[in-house]
């Protein structure tokens, strides 16, 4: 939607919208996320880092069984 | 047409093939001339009818803090980012189309494809898509 449609009245119901998800943006649309959010997403993405080691793992493991397949 | 999630993206994420708040996620502008099918689109290549004007890089803009949440009240999950706007910009599009971006536009997965229901234009100004209130895109 084009900001530029958006009536006061719909920006503010957006604004309470979101609110009730807990969610915040500023006056030009970025999210702005609270600390506890930020430090969720902190942990959020070093946990996939760590996936990421035991995905490659597993990917070669399945690449392997493919290759005794074939 | 209305909004659409294609097929692909459900399969994609599923295998674990897009993800969604750490993959490089674009948003890119069509005129009405591009007609987008659920089950038949799978790649960015795939999209016609892209807009051009003063202000707009083919392939359209990255998306940025990224953020997938679980909405216990609607039980779905949620991405959503931050609002994307085309500054000093003079174009007129009817659709966004949001894809992964990855090296080539044959390998780059659609994902979604937003409607703005009438075309919407900017002249030597903001062109700003603001996402809706329950998010970018819900799953449920």
């Amino acid at each position: 939607m084009d900001s530029s449609t958006l009536t006061p009245d719909q920006l503010k119901e957006r604004v309470a919208k979101e609110a009730l998800r807990g969610r915040v943006r500023d006056e030009e649309g970025k999210i702005v996320f609270s600390k506890e959010q930020l430090l969720q997403r902190q942990a959020h993405f070093q946990a996939k880092l760590a996936d990421c080691n035991v995905r490659t793992k597993n990917i070669k493991k399945i690449l392997k069984d493919i290759e005794g397949r074939l | 047409m209305s909004d659409i999630i294609f097929n692909a993206f459900k399969k994609n994420i599923m295998n674990g093939n897009i993800d969604l708040d750490t993959d490089d996620i674009y948003v890119m502008l069509t005129t009405d001339g591009f007609t987008a099918t659920e089950d038949a689109m799978e790649f960015v290549n795939e999209v016609t009818s892209e807009v051009t004007g003063t202000g707009y890089t083919a392939g359209g803009a990255a998306l940025a803090s990224k953020a997938v949440t679980a909405d216990d009240t609607d039980d779905e999950g949620v991405f959503d980012a931050d609002d994307v706007t085309w500054a000093s910009s003079t174009i007129t599009a009817r659709y966004a189309v949001i894809y992964k971006k990855v090296t080539n536009t044959t390998e780059s997965p659609l994902i979604c494809c937003i409607d703005f229901t009438a075309d919407k234009s900017s002249s030597n100004g903001d062109f700003k898509i603001a996402w809706n209130a329950e998010g970018l895109l819900n799953l449920n």
